[in-house]
């Protein structure tokens, strides 16, 4: 007998007594009704036999599975989906894998998708800080270190709507701020509520964004390259700035592979000698973080040189035809400078000839590499120049794409076979040319944001805490506009739709402006960083728990996703809050979203198209009386060329490919075969190396005082290499933040989201790089824990030394979360942006790439890795 | 014979509110009525039942009373086991017998399975998972209302069916990650109250086990 059993017998127990207490007792305890218990319980059903699982795929279903973010990729994800539950997890089978025809496979970040969804970290309910107060927001101080209670989701709509109101009849509309990349269109029930103030960010492509129709460009700079298949055709494929292995998951960096098996030559330009550069067997030619400008006017330099000296370079007669401003020859009509871009660069204005002597000491690229770059982009070789834009977020980088494209179209790279200067950028990259399929448009109404104030990056959170700043216009929606400065009194700061003081510039700031405001609200699935500084969070889905819908993808696929679950605990979608916060502050949510989201799924659907081999928009998806009722949708039937279970099955629609068809494409092949007929949207109509708007806009802006030219010109940034050293003299001495600082992008992470993912934690560690002698000569080891620190901020990192990387830089991998030690000030999450800082000029680019920064060995206690876990332990 | 009744009736009566009691304590938010019951002489008297030895934990449990605030209480119960952010220690079996640490895997699957085989499932079907220490506990105190109302009602093969059911549960799969959940708790240095219960309801399932493989019930 057990010693247990033995005590129990020879216990002296009142059975009366103690079951009378224990039913009163269990009356009590079945009685409570405990806030988040609800969630806790089971409840009676039919009772199911339970035979051991010999095979867990059983029952299970394929579904293709939400794959949604800013990533630079776009691919094909399947799950299986197993009662709620995932247990099998697959990329794009859907026909043979083949270079014309290619799956559309997944990358790292994808299969760590269930993760982010059943991560068991998710925010499960809504929450308030515990020492929150209405009206006045409490302590804000304790913003970022409070503890959190439950409440519920009447609790939530109910404290937000009164904090909205109270700021609209105090301080106006113009107190809520909406931040993101380009936020006036997010905050949608602000929108209905009157509006709201926002921000606009140079983002990922830096100075692509000032008006790049005034030289001719498209939008962003994007789409004027070749087909991918005519990759085949260059004998040098130039990568400016650009690492399509790590930026560009899914196929990109397989399409070059392609280019470089059958024998082009590949050439990587940038701070390091990066995994494309290595994939390719590249030529490196160095250039310092921040410094192309510099290098580009060298090398145009020695394009001159070289071919007055009668090597056949220049394209003349091109840059004749499609160009305006090169030479006094060819200027613009409306030009009011008599100065020209090849004057400028031999020196004829300002006594400096920009010769690859000159630009070495600002870019380290060495003299005979700029020369030997001038001549492989001779006219006679078939090159194509193709970029992202790293190069072009930088604080001073407002001439670089005008530049760039100078010395594409100097060789006369454009418009034919083999030869191109245009982006190759994210999902498009390796792959230029116009969209062949696509989805419909959801049917919802647009909302219109009735506040004008759009704040440049670099300028909002000290707008916050200053109460002024200049507005500018904005790069995304309106353009640019003479410079005027605004007071503006920021009440309430809504995280709607983007993790900006994450991924923004200045943090420090951010955080400081965070804890200024009266009221902060975050929708959030994790404690993000925003999240944590927040009063209130508001659980939402992630796109696996959605109805479904649609990702572009490269020109050649959509993709279409469904449901793999049911919103997991309390959470609702951003559009049943957006309702429930509009209902609350007394709103009709009908004015934003009139039809379900189950209908504007199937809008979507039925709005599907590809384009046919004339060229002609196509309806893609068919759709029967019968589809509409299962649906209980509104539509009518349509013909197309796939059903909606194939849509389904295929996880969307890739158009098949083959080399020679229909839709290769040479970029501006249009405009070369008839400039006349067909001419680029700039005011001449032709590629302006002059112009006349550009100058005008810049310097319209009031930023700084620089005298911006109409040809792409030499500027001495505020931040970059020469601050590096004592008053600036790249001769001199360095100065106390003597490095430069990059943050590239890795497969870790989609800028911040997935950071929390355990297998890509272990993938991939969050170092910081640092060239082997840099770090050497401060006693740092590979693994060690360094402290990098700009005036702006300091965090904690483990040393990555790389030979690959040129001295003087420090390359940050972007997006980790923060995890600020309050006592020390030192984050010891690692987060970029507490480094970089908020410095405007120009045009206001937020300067991602050339802040100055220093770093040493930490004292501390050093960082662990985070996946690292103890062993598990089982008991019998 | 009348003596082993009573005792198998007195076993069960308790169990019952323990697994009630226990299922409160790690599935809601504490208000004061819940600090009120788990001070209270029945709670004490209700633990002192399953010592066997003096100075054992069961023994500790009945002369301990919660000294902290409700406040205080609510605050250690948020940041245990409701975040936001990332918790300490995880109230789910899913983080504990798989490698990652995320919810709704086939090991949940599997506590669903173990559910339905007893006619039960969650409240919230597939939108919380299956397996978070509170959820579990409330099946098992459903489990023993059955037990002892067909014990009640004479019902010996349902009693003996239930029992059983609850003895696997316990044993193939409450212990295979329950030992890590309270011993992760011991660790955190900031908090009292619940890694002491968490001690005492593993400890609570060993004596529960215990008893059903014994004698009395076999």
């Amino acid at each position: 007998m057990s010693k247990l059993l033995n005590n129990l017998m020879h216990k002296a127990i009142s059975r009366r007594d103690f079951i009378k207490g224990s039913v009163v007792a269990t009356a009590a305890v079945s009685a409570l009704t405990l806030t988040g218990c609800s969630d806790n319980k089971v409840e009676e059903t039919e009772e199911k036999d339970h035979t051991p699982i010999e095979n867990p795929e059983e029952g299970g279903n394929w579904v293709t599975a939400a794959c949604w973010h800013n990533c630079g990729g776009r691919c094909i994800n399947k799950v299986m989906v197993k009662e709620g539950a995932v247990v099998r997890q697959k990329t794009d089978d859907s026909h043979e894998d083949s270079y014309e025809y290619p799956q559309q496979r997944s990358c790292v970040r994808g299969h760590a998708q269930q993760q982010q969804c059943f991560g068991a970290d998710r925010i499960k309910h809504p929450m308030k800080r515990k020492h929150w107060e209405p009206l006045t927001g409490g302590n804000k101080e304790l913003r970022g270190q409070d503890e959190w209670e439950i409440i519920t989701w009447e609790e939530a709509f109910e404290l937000v709507a009164q904090e909205f109101k109270h700021i609209k009849e105090n301080y106006g509309n113009r107190a809520f701020l909406e931040t993101g990349w380009g936020s006036k269109n997010s905050a949608k029930v602000l929108n209905l509520y009157g509006g709201h103030t926002w921000n606009w960010d140079t983002s990922s492509y830096g100075s692509y964004l000032l008006g790049m129709h005034h030289l001719g460009l498209p939008a962003y700079g994007q789409g004027t390259a070749n087909d991918r298949f005519d990759m085949l055709n260059a004998e040098t494929i130039v990568l400016h700035g650009s690492n399509p292995a790590w930026s560009s998951a899914g196929n990109p960096a397989f399409l070059f592979h392609k280019a470089y098996e059958g024998g082009t030559k590949f050439v990587v330009i940038g701070p390091d000698y990066n995994a494309s550069a290595q994939l390719y067997d590249a030529k490196w030619l160095r250039v310092r973080t921040g410094t192309d400008t510099a290098f580009l006017l060298a090398v145009a330099h020695e394009m001159i040189r070289l071919d007055q000296a009668g090597e056949n370079i220049i394209d003349w007669d091109f840059v004749h035809k499609y160009c305006v401003g090169f030479d006094k020859e060819s200027m613009p009509s409306d030009a009011r400078l008599d100065e020209n871009f090849m004057d400028y660069v031999l020196g004829k204005y300002d006594g400096v000839a920009k010769t690859p002597e000159w630009a070495t000491k600002i870019c380290g690229t060495p003299v005979e590499d700029i020369t030997w770059y001038a001549r492989e982009l001779r006219k006679e070789k078939k090159v194509m120049l193709l970029y992202t834009f790293g190069a072009a977020r930088n604080n001073g980088a407002e001439n670089l794409p005008q530049l760039l494209h100078t010395v594409g179209l100097m060789g006369g790279h454009a418009g034919k076979s083999g030869h191109a200067v245009g982006s190759s950028y994210a999902r498009n990259a390796g792959n230029s040319g116009p969209q062949l399929v696509g989805s419909g448009g959801d049917g919802l109404p647009g909302v219109d944001n009735a506040i004008d104030d759009a704040i440049a990056a670099p300028q909002v959170w000290t707008a916050v805490l200053t109460g002024k700043y200049r507005y500018v216009g904005d790069c995304w929606f309106g353009g640019l506009k003479e410079g005027e400065e605004r007071e503006i009194d920021i009440r309430c700061i809504y995280h709607d739709a983007s993790a900006y003081l994450q991924t923004g510039v200045n943090m420090t700031d951010g955080i400081k402006a965070h804890r200024k405001v009266d009221f902060v609200v975050s929708k959030a699935q994790f404690l993000t960083t925003q999240a944590k500084y927040s009063d209130i969070i508001l659980p939402v889905t992630t796109e696996w728990e959605t109805v479904g819908g649609f990702s572009g993808a490269n020109r050649e696929m959509v993709v279409c996703y469904q449901q793999v679950t049911e919103p997991l605990y309390e959470a609702k979608t951003d559009q049943e809050i957006d309702k429930g916060i509009a209902k609350a502050l007394g709103l009709n949510p009908d004015e934003m979203y009139p039809i379900s989201e189950k209908q504007q799924f199937f809008n979507k659907i039925a709005g599907c198209w590809y384009m046919d081999t004339k060229g002609e928009k196509q309806t893609l998806v068919t759709i029967t009386d019968k589809d509409i009722a299962n649906w209980e949708c509104e539509g009518t039937p349509q013909k197309g060329l796939i059903t909606i279970e194939e849509l389904f099955a295929n996880g969307g629609h890739q158009i098949k490919r083959e080399i020679g068809d229909a839709y290769t494409c040479i970029g501006w092949e249009s405009f070369i075969t008839n400039p006349e007929e067909n001419p680029l949207p700039s005011v001449s109509g032709k590629f302006e190396i002059y112009s006349q708007k550009k100058a005008d806009e810049l310097n319209g802006l009031g930023f700084d005082q620089v005298d911006y030219k109409p040809y792409p010109h030499y500027v001495v940034p505020k931040v970059g290499y020469e601050t590096t050293f004592k008053d600036g003299n790249v001769d001199g001495e360095k100065g106390d933040y003597p490095f430069l600082l990059f943050n590239p992008h890795y497969l870790r992470r989609s800028h911040s989201v997935f950071d929390n993912c355990p297998w890509l934690r272990e993938t991939w560690q969050n170092p910081v790089f640092l060239n082997t002698e840099d770090a050497m000569k401060k006693g740092i080891q590979n693994g060690d824990t360094v402290l990098v620190y700009t005036p702006y901020g300091k965090v904690l990192r483990q040393a990555t030394l790389l030979e690959i990387l040129m001295p003087g830089m420090v390359g940050i991998p972007h997006g980790s979360w923060v995890d600020m030690d309050e006592k020390t000030g030192i984050d010891r999450g690692g987060a970029d942006n507490i480094l970089v800082g908020s410095v405007v000029s120009g045009m206001g680019i937020s300067g991602y790439n050339n802040f100055n920064c220093n770093f040493e060995k930490y004292d501390g206690e050093a960082l662990t890795p985070d996946h690292l876990k103890p062993q598990a332990i089982f008991e019998d | 014979m009348e003596k082993k009744r009573e005792l198998i009736e007195i076993i069960l009566t308790n169990r019952v509110y323990l697994y009630e009691l226990t299922h409160a304590l790690f599935g809601g938010v504490p208000n004061a009525e819940f600090m009120q019951l788990m001070n209270s002489e029945h709670t004490a008297f209700a633990w002192s039942i399953l010592s066997s030895e003096e100075g054992d934990i069961f023994q500790q449990m009945s002369e301990w009373q919660v000294d902290k605030s409700l406040e205080e209480m609510k605050s250690e119960y948020t940041k245990l086991l409701v975040g936001p952010g990332k918790l300490k220690a995880y109230p789910w079996a899913s983080t504990y017998l798989g490698n990652e640490k995320m919810l709704f895997q086939e090991s949940t699957l599997e506590v669903r399975r173990m559910y339905e085989q007893y006619g039960f499932r969650t409240q919230a079907f597939q939108k919380v998972a299956d397996d978070h220490l509170a959820i579990e506990l409330h099946f098992m105190a459903k489990m023993s209302v059955r037990a002892k109302e067909a014990f009640e009602k004479g019902d010996d093969a349902l009693m003996a069916r239930t029992l059983e059911g609850q003895r696997q549960f316990i044993k193939q799969h409450m212990l295979l990650w329950l030992p890590q959940y309270a011993a992760k708790l011991e660790e955190i240095e900031d908090a009292t109250i619940y890694p002491m219960y968490a001690k005492a309801l593993l400890h609570m399932i060993r004596a529960d086990k215990e008893l059903l493989e014994s004698e009395l019930f076999v």
